[in-house]
């Protein structure tokens, strides 16, 4: 008896039309705040990075070239001449 | 007169949502997957009209769920708005193994459950006594509004996990599979929890009855 007024009270619930929404435009605002956001939070990390860039440059230049240079056959025979040799 | 006269007499809204539903047939369900899968990769790249053409196929089924978790109409399009976000932002692991709508849905499942859970604690203490509510002796006489306000509340007694599945086996009309995939629970779980908190259900809605006819 209460098991079929129950399934009854289902039935007539199950009957009801929801209210219309349209969430399109607030989703769509709360993704692009999402990615204002996102992007203002990467901002100062790409200067970070920017400068790091500018001094890692001058550094693998100076490590470049001293590399080249003590790596050069020519510095043993070099460094074998007397100096008034040179 | 045939049921569909009945209902068309008695609750045209109820009439029309139905026959929207017997003319949406197989190949407009085809059609909308191929646009849904469309609109899923342009969304990906960042096409945010991709994005409003996927929330505006698919908000009304999505309203309509979520009116099962709350009937403040304020909440009510939070919540809508929160299973968008959600899905917006998880798409990137949408695999397109099951149809978008199914994925969606799980989504929706899941924002409701939380949001549930979060208002626990309130939940007590709104709670209004049913026994106030004689109308509940001939539930079958009860708008569709009024109805699913009480068996709202009725729900709104029992604990969460309860609430899901009773929401999604008997309000929903899910088979047993479709509620497993939805909460994540085993399809004997779901049985076994279905049975419980329906026993609690009706223990409770008796006592409801017993009380509305006592006075």
């Amino acid at each position: 008896m209460s098991e079929d007024k129950l399934r009854a009270l289902m039935a007539r619930a199950r009957l009801e039309a929801p209210p219309p929404v349209d969430v399109s435009a607030a989703v769509l605002a709360t993704m692009r705040a999402h990615e204002r956001e996102r992007q203002g939070s990467l901002a100062p990390l790409a200067w970070v990075a920017l400068a790091s860039l500018v001094a890692a440059i001058p550094a693998a230049l100076a490590l470049t070239t001293t590399w080249e240079l003590l790596t050069d056959p020519l510095l043993g025979l070099a460094g074998s001449l007397p100096w008034w040799a040179l | 007169m045939t049921q569909a006269a009945v209902l068309m007499l008695r609750d045209p809204p109820a009439f029309t949502r139905l026959l929207m539903a017997a003319r949406s047939g197989p190949v407009e369900h085809a059609s909308s997957a191929q646009a849904d899968a469309a609109d899923v990769h342009d969304c990906r790249a960042g096409d945010q009209d991709a994005l409003r053409r996927l929330i505006e196929r698919h908000q009304a089924r999505i309203a309509a769920l979520m009116w099962h978790f709350t009937r403040d109409r304020e909440a009510h399009a939070e919540l809508v708005q929160d299973v968008f976000v959600e899905a917006w932002r998880a798409l990137a692991s949408y695999r397109g193994e099951a149809p978008f709508e199914h994925w969606l849905a799980r989504i929706a499942t899941r924002t409701g459950y939380r949001f549930w859970r979060r208002r626990e604690g309130e939940r007590r203490v709104a709670s209004v006594p049913l026994e106030d509510c004689p109308e509940l002796r001939a539930p079958e006489e009860l708008e569709p509004s009024r109805a699913a306000e009480l068996l709202q509340r009725l729900l709104g007694e029992l604990p969460p996990r309860d609430r899901l599945v009773l929401t999604l086996r008997y309000l929903q009309e899910r088979s047993v599979r479709e509620t497993a995939e939805l909460t994540g629970w085993s399809p004997t779980m779901v049985k076994v929890q279905a049975w419980r908190a329906r026993g609690k259900l009706l223990r409770r809605f008796e006592q409801a009855t017993r009380e509305a006819e006592d006075e």
